[in-house]
């Protein structure tokens, strides 16, 4: 038995990993909590990546991974296996940041009754900065920026494919567009990024 | 292949996800447009920077709190966390639209029953009736509209009335003297006189009876709504 690291990740190939979470699935239908421990273990990092990129904000990101996981739980009779776990699941942490961007963004609206600026949506994470160098840190702050500032569709695309590593065939299942249209999102996500990255990378 | 053909394709070129057959096509067009050769090194040049992304770090602490409340959420300990996001797995996975998921602890409602055709309004029936038409006494048999599946009852039931009245009034010119009747009568029957007889194109049927003052009508009219 292939156990997943404490992040998450193993040197299974692609197909024993989809095997792999296939079996803890099915523990956790029979309300099995090692497999659902494991199933969170091996996923937990690339369900914070998306939501992070997507939502902004390290305690939001960790707040939609805690949610998803609880659809996954919620729905884990329901899930038939016909896509793999792995596209379930980052089709439930998508949908589900995007959905915590407008519950934040009407709290925000009501609490501070429009006189500050929406912060996850327009700015950077608001976590203590990792400890690399004064330019790194400077070009993680305006990648979080740019994408900030690109639009959800888009931005949702290009994470699946171009942060998270997944196929154009994955991202177009996991937000149930075609694979055209994969492309063209992806596309135009990276012509803004390119517009608004323009005087970091020249 | 134009360069609006080739932008649909610059993303999975540089990408490297395109067909072989896709490639090549792509590729003479390439070979001969500087700007979309450009385009293509932008793509790449950002997906570079993007992949030297790194994501603020996570402490155990935090991951350790998350497991605990997935668990006891599993095994029922505690209260329910309320949810700010919504449980949107419809739609979301690729299988066909009737196998699609239902994410919720709770069982799904009962299907409600989908009525194809809505209730009738209640229609004006005797005194109200009469009220609406004070110098007629109504009996009005409205079919229902449309593709309803009983509206056939209602011509039925017109046309039967209709060739009731018509036979009582017949009967009554077969069985006994009857006055002369007026120019405009169709048929008397005591003090009755079926006066017009009309049949309209929705096969409907409207027959006034009645004497001039004391007007008694079989009404059967089309529904208000219909057409």
């Amino acid at each position: 038995m292939v156990e997943a690291g404490q992040d998450g990740q193993t040197d299974e190939t692609a197909s024993q990993e989809v095997e792999r979470d296939a079996a803890l699935v099915e523990r956790l239908k029979e309300g099995d909590s090692k497999a659902l421990d494991q199933l969170f273990r091996r996923h937990r990092d690339a369900a914070y990546g998306i939501a992070f990129r997507l939502v902004g904000s390290r305690e939001d990101a960790l707040d939609v991974v805690q949610e998803s996981f609880i659809h996954v739980m919620r729905g884990i009779q329901a899930f038939r296996g016909q896509s793999s776990f792995r596209t379930w699941l980052y089709r439930i942490v998508t949908h589900a940041a995007l959905d915590y961007r407008r519950w934040r963004s009407h709290r925000q609206a009501e609490s501070l009754d429009g006189l500050t600026a929406l912060e996850p949506a327009a700015t950077g994470p608001i976590h203590p900065a990792p400890q690399e160098e004064a330019a790194e840190r400077d070009l993680q702050k305006a990648i979080d920026e740019a994408l900030a500032n690109i639009s959800e569709k888009n931005r949702a695309a290009l994470v699946l494919y171009a942060l998270e590593g997944m196929s154009y065939k994955e991202v177009a299942d996991a937000l149930g567009i075609s694979i055209g249209t994969v492309m063209s999102r992806i596309f135009n996500a990276r012509q803004r990024l390119r517009e608004l990255l323009a005087s970091e990378i020249g | 292949m134009d360069c609006d053909e080739a932008k649909q394709m610059l993303a999975g070129y540089a990408d490297g996800e395109l067909s072989s057959l896709e490639n090549e096509g792509l590729a003479a067009h390439l070979e001969q447009c500087g700007r979309c050769r450009q385009i293509v090194h932008d793509q790449q040049r950002i997906q570079h920077v993007l992949d030297s992304y790194e994501l603020p770090p996570v402490q155990d602490s935090d991951w350790n709190n998350i497991g605990k409340a997935l668990k006891a959420e599993l095994e029922g300990k505690g209260e329910p966390v309320q949810l700010k996001t919504r449980p949107r797995i419809e739609g979301l996975d690729p299988t066909p639209e009737t196998q699609r998921p239902i994410v919720s602890a709770e069982p799904p409602p009962p299907v409600p029953i989908v009525r194809e055709v809505p209730a009738p309004a209640a229609r004006p029936r005797g005194a109200a009736a009469a009220a609406r038409t004070p110098a007629m006494t109504l009996i009005t048999v409205r079919p229902r509209k449309g593709r309803q599946p009983f509206r056939w009852m209602a011509h039925v039931a017109g046309a039967a009335a209709a060739a009731l009245v018509v036979a009582m009034g017949l009967a009554t010119l077969w069985t006994r003297a009857a006055p002369p009747l007026a120019p405009n009568t169709l048929a008397r029957q005591d003090d009755v006189a079926i006066m017009e007889l009309e049949t309209d194109a929705d096969y409907s049927v409207i027959l006034y009876t009645g004497d001039t003052n004391d007007v008694v009508a079989i009404w059967v009219e089309p529904d208000e709504s219909s057409g």
